[in-house]
């Protein structure tokens, strides 16, 4: 298990090195050239040659590429070009609350599709299947920003039955411990604020959801299926067990490792979701913010965005990658 | 035995034989008789030849231009007047007085574009990377080896990475227009492509067949090429069927952050769902239309991707 | 009275009849041999047995008594609690049948605790001896290994112990050797014997290898096509075959002793080639010596301690 883990670590480190390589070539190659970017439009061509020495434009590549590494190291990624603050300190404002949005439209997603799929797969045929299937089915379908943008305009405008957009009704007072507006309120007593944020959550989390929900739902349903037809489940009904240790033992066991990888798969469309969906309902996350840097076309803060992100990701897969070991001993003995 | 009993007994085996009907034929042939009789890849394929048919015909059969801002006039976006379906616009007006109807039937035929330049991309390149991953690792030795497991290693990253990330990456490379989005999205599909060809040859490559080829002396070449990279198709079509359905639909995401075709002349259907969310509260027809059709579209596709691949699971064939 | 008396069993699949009307027994202690090839309807019949066959799309008639009681028309509640405690069954497959990712130990004290109320400390201890009893060194290790970390042969002495962990009477192996290889199946016939004959437990042994049959079995009983052909004393069996298709098979095994290029003796045609019983002998198609009454309605049973249903077998012999 560590020989595994050692060696899928220094992949990654190679991998990740590979990935800055990339980003700097994107960097490079991004249309006008960054003094350009970083001027007004009537700068003359001095002014343009004294900013290229400056940024360093003019030295050898590797030297520029070594200047753009140590940085990276130093965590500086530059600054928004629209906002003028350092984009680490913009993405780390915002996170909590995209954090808060997709933990818990990933616990809707399994919290009620891990389930469902279960349902459908043992009653196979039933009404209750053919709805399962057919949902999970459109769901993939319903582009996420229409689903949101629609959620709010029948739910919150119309109805008026939840709020329209925010993480929490303007004017609220509330103290801020782990940028989890929910956990805050419960942690420091207040509740009504984390109502308050719950009710906010609630559409956007609904939204974000649908997408993960239906592909869990699929997955379980297509897992348990096949898993309930395996030799090793007929040898536990031939030892006459109880249904319960069954399913739990043998069923879930097993069916639920797909369902493991298919979760970690989602956690980067859970991204792209949250970017598309926090647009919506102007959560304030990390998902506006980007959505805002592509509009402005601030370079700057994406590049350092898509850096941080694509970084964030890739250890989590390998995060991911590494419990399944955890969860499937074949894998271990496996390199 | 007299010949009367013996075609008695023939025909008695008939009889016998009926009840074992075996199926028989290639995986191909097994596989469409099986979708015919399944509902999901009838229903799938319906959808999808009637989104094929209105695209090809697209121009021909809409009962107005598309670009034609004919009735600008009869719309007034500060007082949320948007004339709804009626005698002559069956859909009702857009938001410049165009007709809905055949901006929607004219649209189909830039999105079905979308979508399938967007899967050709993904899935020529993600063939291209995959197959030569694995075929240099199955053959390449030592070097080959290595050559696979870097190649390998940048898929995963890309794979690790937001699809939305891969694509602004790339629309901000090339500025915002309608090929942008294609290929941002074709882009972003191309480590799944890459991924599942590798895995499919890499199981046919392990598979007897290719093992008694090799010792029958067959050139390498020739194994990947005509006998272990035609097997591995299967599952690599299931899922270009499949990416169709989605990369129409990122690619509306994508126009809706703005890296889309800024000019909405030529009608796509997720350009103008993009374009219609401002008017979701007053005309939400305008988003609705598009968006029932794009959700019907994808929704084809992906029925008949998962039949297709129900019908080529060789685990389900019947044994006689 | 017989531990398992099955009479007339019918086991259908939506319109293919895979088990048409099995007649057996076995008694106390007996091993009893239910050989036949591929499609024969042998392991339906012992799924049907034990209760193993899926509820939908699934009809099955007849009696299979044991101990006096219709295993068939048991509640399932019931017949859940006499599974792996008074019948248990060793399946072909030794790798598919356990379950990869659970430790060996909990897969033998699992059944422990549900038939005999063992538990913790004591279920582990008695896991242990069984593992011991099977043939399986260092048996404290294994339980906490998973299954792919086993070799074939110990997988299916693994599967040996927990069918035997109660103490059943009556044990059902199905082509418990089929997918060993020859050496490790010569040693898991002998832990069966012996276990067989040790507590007295009969069993019922499903195969195709006649090799196995008389080795092993006191009485066998040869199904083709869903229903026995011939029934008898292994001894008997061997030394006087009388249906047609028992004579073939006999006579299709290669020999040591006969001449080098003397040309094997298949059984012409094939499985599929078949008419039904109710319309006569459903070898007749294959059979040399096939007359007219072969195919004059459902041959009948002839005979008692040796009993076939060839109405030709007189005049063939």
């Amino acid at each position: 298990m560590l020989r595994y883990t050692v060696k899928r670590l220094l992949q990654l480190a190679v991998a990740l090195l590979g990935l800055t390589l990339l980003l700097f070539a994107w960097f490079k190659a991004l249309p006008g050239g960054p003094e350009n970017r970083m001027l007004p439009d009537n700068a003359t061509d001095q002014q343009r040659e004294a900013l290229r020495g400056a940024l360093g434009l003019d030295e050898p590549i590797w030297t520029q590429y070594g200047e753009f590494l140590s940085r990276i190291v130093r965590l500086d990624f530059g600054s928004s070009l629209s906002s003028g603050r350092p984009v680490a300190t913009e993405l780390a404002e915002r996170l909590p609350a995209t954090i808060e949005l997709s933990l818990t439209a990933i616990a809707i997603a399994i919290g009620v599709g891990i389930p469902l799929g279960y349902l459908a797969a043992r009653k196979r045929g039933s009404w209750l299947d053919l709805g399962a299937v057919s949902s999970s089915l459109i769901g993939i379908c319903i582009p996420v920003f229409f689903l949101a943008a629609m959620l709010k305009v029948v739910f919150a405008q119309n109805l008026g039955w939840l709020p329209t957009a925010f993480r929490l009704s303007p004017g609220t007072a509330y103290t801020e411990i782990t940028g989890l507006r929910v956990l805050d309120g419960i942690l420091t007593g207040e509740f009504d604020v984390a109502w308050d944020a719950v009710l906010h959550l609630v559409l956007p989390a609904v939204a974000l959801a649908s997408i993960p929900l239906a592909v869990i739902t699929r997955i379980t349903r297509a897992s348990v299926l096949e898993v309930v037809g395996e030799d090793y489940v007929r040898t536990a009904d031939a030892k006459g067990l109880k249904p319960a240790v069954i399913r739990g033992r043998h069923v879930m066991k097993n069916a639920m490792l797909p369902v493991v990888t298919v979760i970690g798969l989602l956690l980067g469309s859970l991204f792209s979701g949250a970017v598309l969906t926090e647009s919506v309902f102007a959560f304030g996350g990390v998902g506006s913010f980007v959505y805002q840097a592509t509009t402005e076309r601030d370079y700057p803060a994406l590049m350092g965005f898509i850096l941080i992100i694509a970084v964030f990701y890739v250890v989590l897969n390998l995060i991911v990658d590494l419990s399944y070991g955890l969860l499937d001993p074949r894998v271990r003995v496996r390199s | 035995m007299t010949l009367a009993k013996i075609e008695r007994l023939d025909r008695l085996v008939e009889a016998g034989a009926q009840a074992r009907h075996a199926e028989s034929g290639s995986l191909w042939r097994q596989s469409l008789r099986r979708m015919k009789r399944s509902p999901m890849a009838i229903s799938g394929a319906i959808i999808v030849a009637l989104f094929l048919l209105i695209a090809i015909l697209g121009p021909w059969i809409a009962p107005y231009p598309a670009t034609a801002q004919t009735w600008g006039d009869e719309v007034f976006l500060n007082r949320n007047v948007f004339p709804g379906p009626r005698a002559e616009n069956w859909f009702g007006l857009d938001h410049l007085g165009r007709d809905m109807f055949s901006r929607m039937i004219v649209g189909a035929r830039q999105t079905m574009l979308v979508g399938v330049v967007a899967t050709l991309i993904g899935f020529a390149a993600g063939a291209v990377i995959g197959g030569v991953a694995a075929a240099a690792g199955t053959f390449g030795g030592r070097w080959g080896e290595r050559i696979e497991a870097v190649i390998m290693r940048t898929v995963d990253i890309a794979l690790a990475i937001p699809m939305l990330l891969l694509a602004l990456s790339v629309a901000a490379l090339l500025g915002p227009s309608l090929s942008t989005v294609m290929i941002a999205v074709g882009v972003a599909q191309i480590p799944i492509f890459a991924r599942l060809l590798r895995g499919s040859m890499l199981a046919q490559a392990h598979s007897d067949y290719v093992l008694a080829a090799v010792s029958l002396g067959v050139r390498k070449r020739r194994i990947v090429l005509s006998h272990i990279f035609p097997n591995s198709l299967g599952p690599v079509i299931v899922q270009a069927t499949l990416v169709l359905a989605t990369a129409i639909i990122e690619a509306a995401a994508l126009s809706y952050l703005g890296l889309g075709n800024p000019d909405p002349g030529t009608p796509e259907w997720g350009t103008m769902l993009a374009d219609a969310q401002r008017f979701l509260s007053g005309a939400p027809q305008l988003a609705i239309y598009p968006a029932v059709g794009i959700i019907v579209t994808a929704l084809g596709f992906t029925l008949l991707g998962e039949a297709m691949r129900e019908s080529l699971d060789p685990r389900l064939r019947r044994q006689s | 009275m017989a531990l398992l008396e099955v009479e007339d069993l019918r086991v259908s699949f939506g319109g293919s009849t895979a088990v048409d009307g099995v007649d057996f027994h076995v008694d106390q202690g007996q091993v009893v041999g239910l050989v036949g090839e591929s499609g024969c309807g042998k392991s339906v019949t012992s799924l049907a047995i034990m209760g193993l066959l899926p509820r939908r799309g699934v009809t099955v008639s007849g009696e299979a008594r044991f101990e006096g009681v219709d295993l068939l028309s048991l509640p399932r509640g019931d017949m859940r609690r006499r599974r792996g405690s008074d019948l248990a069954m060793v399946f072909q497959d030794p790798l598919s049948s356990l379950n990869p990712v659970v430790k060996i130990g909990v897969q033998i004290t699992e059944v422990l605790e549900r038939h005999r109320g063992l538990r913790g400390g004591a279920a582990e201890k008695e896991a242990e001896q069984l593992l011991d009893r099977v043939g399986i060194p260092d048996p404290r290790r294994r339980l906490g290994e998973y299954p792919h970390q086993l070799s074939g042969g110990m997988r299916q002495r693994v599967l040996i112990a927990i069918a035997v962990a109660c103490a059943p009477r009556l044990l059902i192996a199905d082509e418990p050797t089929t997918a060993l290889d020859v050496t490790i199946q010569a040693q898991i016939l002998e832990l069966l014997k012996d276990l067989v004959e040790a507590e007295g437990t009969a069993l019922l042994m499903i195969t195709h290898d006649l090799g196995v049959v008389a080795g092993l079995c006191d009485e066998v009983n040869v199904l083709y096509s869903g229903r026995v052909v011939e029934s008898a004393p292994a001894r008997d069996l061997f030394a006087r075959p009388t249906h047609p298709y028992t004579v073939g098979l006999l006579n299709s095994i290669p020999r040591l002793d006969l001449p080098i290029h003397e040309p094997l003796k298949p059984i012409r045609g094939s499985i599929a080639d078949v008419i039904r019983w109710k319309d006569g002998c459903a070898f007749a198609p294959r059979c040399d010596g096939v007359a007219e009454k072969c195919v004059e309605g459902e041959p009948p049973l002839i005979g008692t301690a040796h009993a076939h249903r060839c109405v030709m077998a007189e005049e063939i012999a």
